[in-house]
């Protein structure tokens, strides 16, 4: 190889591993300055004062339950998504993932309307108020993490050849043998890995809870929200704690999501 | 019994057009074509994995055409395999039998059978992924034979194999299909292997069953060019048709050549099988042969040996002359014979050897 393609590989690897450390350091910068921010006996003194464990706490159940709802929902859509040929699949996959794409306000926005109605207004009344509740905050969390619980149990059934539920069939076995002996065992990592992930996203969410729920202390202050709270009246360093715990959550449910063997990008 | 009639069914690039065929009872049947033809779609089809266009399947006298796959008791090994890889190889072969719940200890009998019948015995408690191509084969076939299906498919059971793993489970798989009675359905795309296993083979091209019988009959007596050129027939030219009304044909310049038939077409090909040629030197036809290709004054013609390919287990003659032809010979009387590259011989072969077929 003669010089110039030398130099000329050179400068292209030169440009590629420049422009990736750029952008790890950029996420890293980021972070780290909000810890760097703080001193340990601040964070610690945060932590277990009575509005960030109510916090903690409030968020943990509403997830929880979030999450719970979201599987019941999404296990039988992810299923048809994956295993069969339905008409107009283009427009029910565009549909089902909406509530992720849309701002994360309109979902918040469409709730509030959406109460205003008849149908709303009734379940208001019969069932149990949600505007501006504590449980309001479930189903505001609900809207985006039904859809994304979807995509990531969708991943988790694409991931498995439908020829094995196939030779099952062949095997003796109903459609729902096929998918009870076959399918979910094999898909059982990355469905677990998809709660998770579903989780996680749900405790993050903020735009929907704060249109819908309010932002109202220990009401329906979970942790996103208390990071609003405390930053629009100055107090940074409860913020920022809050919001370091945060991003443990997010990073190790997404150390989860690896080890559980979660396949492929779900946003 | 297996009967398929009038199949279609449209699968993006791989479709069938009408596919008639007919199984019988016990049967070694093999499917035989060019990949694309449509060979796993149909068996896909009989099995129910797919809902046919247009048509009907019927088994054992049954319109099964709407019946689900898990009711038809058919056997069905992929070409894949696909072993479940959450399961061991005993739990495999077992599968089908504990969905039935049969008692354990005859379910362990039975896995016990198949294994030993196939040589994965002291593999059972294996999972898949550790196993090899042949063993996996194998646990495949243990799996699919465990319900006792009347019926077993097989999509390119030995093409994945080494040579050695192949000749060795081809002679098994005879075995088991005489042993079991197990009427077979077997899909591949080599002649070699249709040609050793089955009773008798349906051609597919295209998705339809364009000739099925006896292998002999296919392999001697095929029914168009594609066919010919498929089951390694080499020798196939062009001829017209002698005016005189004998049995003869016009081929290349002014050459004519005795056949046994002669169908029915103004567009003809005849074709000479490269094993049925003789090749001698000195022009002196062999005693007991018939030269079946004379010139006007009725002369047999020359040729030159231009190449000879040796292929290990079979020389390969190539002949420059009036026409181009290939023979074949073993090597033992190609030494015999002492031939070698730009002798004059002689070509012969039997009448019953050249056969025509329509273009």
């Amino acid at each position: 190889m003669n010089l110039s393609s030398q130099v000329n590989r050179a400068f292209f690897r030169f440009l590629i591993v420049s422009g990736m450390i750029l952008m790890i350091s950029v996420i890293l910068v980021i972070l780290l300055s909000m810890a760097f921010y703080l001193d340990l006996p601040t964070f610690s003194s945060a932590l277990v004062s009575a509005e960030i464990l109510s916090a903690i706490r409030l968020t943990a159940i509403t997830t929880t339950i979030t999450t719970f709802i979201s599987v019941v929902l999404a296990l039988p859509t992810a299923y048809a998504l994956s295993r069969y040929k339905l008409p107009f699949h283009a427009l029910i996959d565009t549909i089902i993932d909406l509530p992720i794409v849309l701002p994360p306000l309109v979902a918040g926005i469409a709730l509030l309307v959406f109460f205003q109605t008849a149908g709303g207004k009734w379940i208001e009344a019969h069932i149990m108020p949600f505007v501006f509740t504590t449980q309001g905050i479930v189903l505001a969390q609900l809207v985006p993490a039904a859809s994304f619980c979807v995509r990531s149990l969708k991943a988790a059934f694409d991931s498995v050849d439908p020829r094995m539920e196939q030779v099952a069939r062949t095997l003796g076995c109903s459609e729902r043998q096929a998918f009870s002996q076959v399918l979910l065992p094999l898909a059982r990592n990355g469905l677990v890995a998809g709660a998770i992930m579903t989780w996680a996203r749900a405790a993050g969410e903020f735009g929907p809870i704060l249109m819908f729920c309010g932002a109202t202390r220990y009401k329906t202050e979970v942790l996103s929200i208390a990071v609003f709270l405390n930053m629009s009246i100055g107090r940074v360093e409860m913020a920022l704690s809050v919001t370091i715990i945060l991003v443990i959550m997010a990073a190790v449910s997404l150390l989860l999501f690896r080890k559980l063997g979660g396949r492929g990008y779900l946003w | 019994m297996i009967e398929v009639k009038n199949v279609h069914k449209e699968l993006g690039e791989f479709s069938l057009r009408g596919v008639d065929l007919r199984v019988e009872s016990g049967e070694y049947f093999v499917i035989l074509g060019p990949t694309g033809a449509g060979k796993t779609v149909l068996l896909e089809c009989i099995a129910g994995l797919h809902n046919v266009d247009r048509g009907e399947v019927w088994l054992e006298g049954r319109n099964v055409t709407k019946l689900a796959p898990e009711l038809r008791h058919i056997g069905y090994v992929p070409q894949d395999y696909v072993l479940f890889p959450h399961l061991s190889l005993r739990r495999n072969i077992g599968f089908s039998l504990a969905l039935q719940r049969v008692p354990l200890e005859q379910i362990e009998a039975r896995t016990e059978q198949l294994s030993r019948l196939l040589n994965i015995f002291h593999l059972l408690d294996r999972k898949p992924r550790t196993l090899s191509g042949g063993e996996q084969q194998r646990g495949a076939l243990a799996r699919a034979l465990a319900p006792k299906p009347a019926l077993l498919l097989l999509d390119e059971p030995l093409s994945a194999l080494d040579e050695g793993t192949r000749a060795e489970l081809s002679v098994e798989l005879s075995r088991i299909s005489d042993e079991l009675g197990t009427t077979v359905i077997h899909v591949c795309h080599n002649f070699d292997e249709a040609l050793q296993l089955a009773d008798r083979i349906a051609i597919m091209h295209q998705g339809r069953a364009l000739q099925i019988g006896p292998p002999a009959e296919i392999f001697r007596k095929p029914d168009s060019a594609f066919i010919a050129r498929f089951v390694g027939a080499e020798n196939v030219f062009p001829v017209r048709k002698v005016d005189r009304g004998a049995r003869q044909v016009l081929a290349g310049e002014g050459l004519l050549l005795s056949v046994d038939n002669l169908p029915d077409a103004d567009e003809l090909l005849v074709m000479i099988r490269p094993e049925e040629i003789e090749v001698t030197r000195h022009g002196r036809a062999n005693a007991a042969g018939i030269t079946a290709m004379v010139d006007e004054k009725g002369i047999c013609p020359h040729f030159t040996l231009s190449m000879v390919e040796d292929r290990g287990r079979i020389m390969r003659l190539h002949l420059r002359g009036p026409l181009p032809l290939l023979a074949t010979m073993t090597p033992q009387a190609y030494r015999a014979a002492a031939l070698s590259t730009g002798d004059t011989v002689s070509a012969c072969w039997h009448s019953s050897a050249v056969h025509v077929l329509k273009a």
